[in-house]
């Protein structure tokens, strides 16, 4: 795991040691040819594109680097984590407890069910439906609370 | 927080209302997976909670373990409730008696 972290580092610090040569090389050249120092050539601009191809391979190594090696060693968080975090955040006690909390728990109930039976596909199928029931939950909660607002003000108003 | 103005349930609070007059208590993907698609995941706890508020069905939050590792919310009807079921269906009656005399 060190010699993954290590290589990581070390690919990073070049990604961006190539992309600071680059910038400053980019802005010397700009800054001298509009005080007039520098008279542009093709073969100047030549000079670039080895540069650019190893930025652009180092940052790719070090993304593929990060995406297969550090993010499948990961521990996935269980579905719907992030919903029911956002959903207590943004709504109130009584709708988090009684629509957007249940919604995740089914969701989580019939994901691991589906892990379990080894019906990977399933699961992710189970995880897509299960956050767009809470969206459509959502929609649904907030379309209630406008109504019942402008009843209750139309209500205290006659 | 019960309603003042009683108005018969609607259809898909009637199926709830089926479903729970049979059963103790239910949670809400039971209910899903008992309606055979006339539930959707995504509607049944709003209505569920507008019939909590109407007074129709009441609810708790089970604290036991479960594989999901959340708490999780079971239904049953009130007596309220099972009044609007029993109001509701002798008006089906009622209405279906009439489309056969007519």
């Amino acid at each position: 795991m060190n010699k993954i972290l290590e290589g990581r580092l070390i690919s990073k610090s070049i990604a961006w040691f190539l992309l600071l040569n680059l910038s400053a090389f980019s802005f010397v050249s700009i800054y001298s040819y509009f005080q007039g120092d520098l008279e542009l050539e093709p073969r100047m601009l030549l000079s670039l594109i080895p540069l650019v191809l190893a930025t652009v391979i180092v940052v790719l190594d070090s993304q593929i680097l990060n995406s297969v090696l550090v993010s499948s060693k990961r521990l996935p968080s269980a579905p719907g984590s992030k919903l029911i975090g956002y959903s207590e955040f943004v709504f109130s006690k009584r709708s988090y407890e009684k629509v957007f909390l249940p919604i995740v728990s089914d969701m989580r109930e019939e994901y691991f069910e589906a892990l379990s039976q080894n019906r990977i596909w399933k699961a992710r199928w189970v995880r897509v439906r299960g956050t767009s029931s809470f969206f459509a939950a959502m929609g649904l909660d907030r379309a209630f609370a406008f109504v019942s607002f402008f009843v209750k003000a139309w209500k205290s108003v006659n | 927080m019960f309603n003042s103005d009683p108005r018969l349930p609607s259809s898909k609070e009637l199926l709830v209302l089926d479903m729970l007059a049979g059963k103790k208590e239910m949670y809400g993907l039971e209910m899903v997976n008992a309606s055979g698609g006339k539930l959707a995941r995504g509607t049944i706890y709003v209505t569920l909670m507008r019939m909590d508020d109407k007074g129709y069905v009441t609810s708790r939050q089970v604290k036991e373990e479960n594989i999901s590792g959340l708490p999780k919310r079971v239904f049953s009807i009130t007596g309220l409730g099972q009044r609007a079921l029993a109001a509701a269906r002798q008006a089906q009656m009622v209405l279906h008696g009439a489309e056969v005399m007519g």
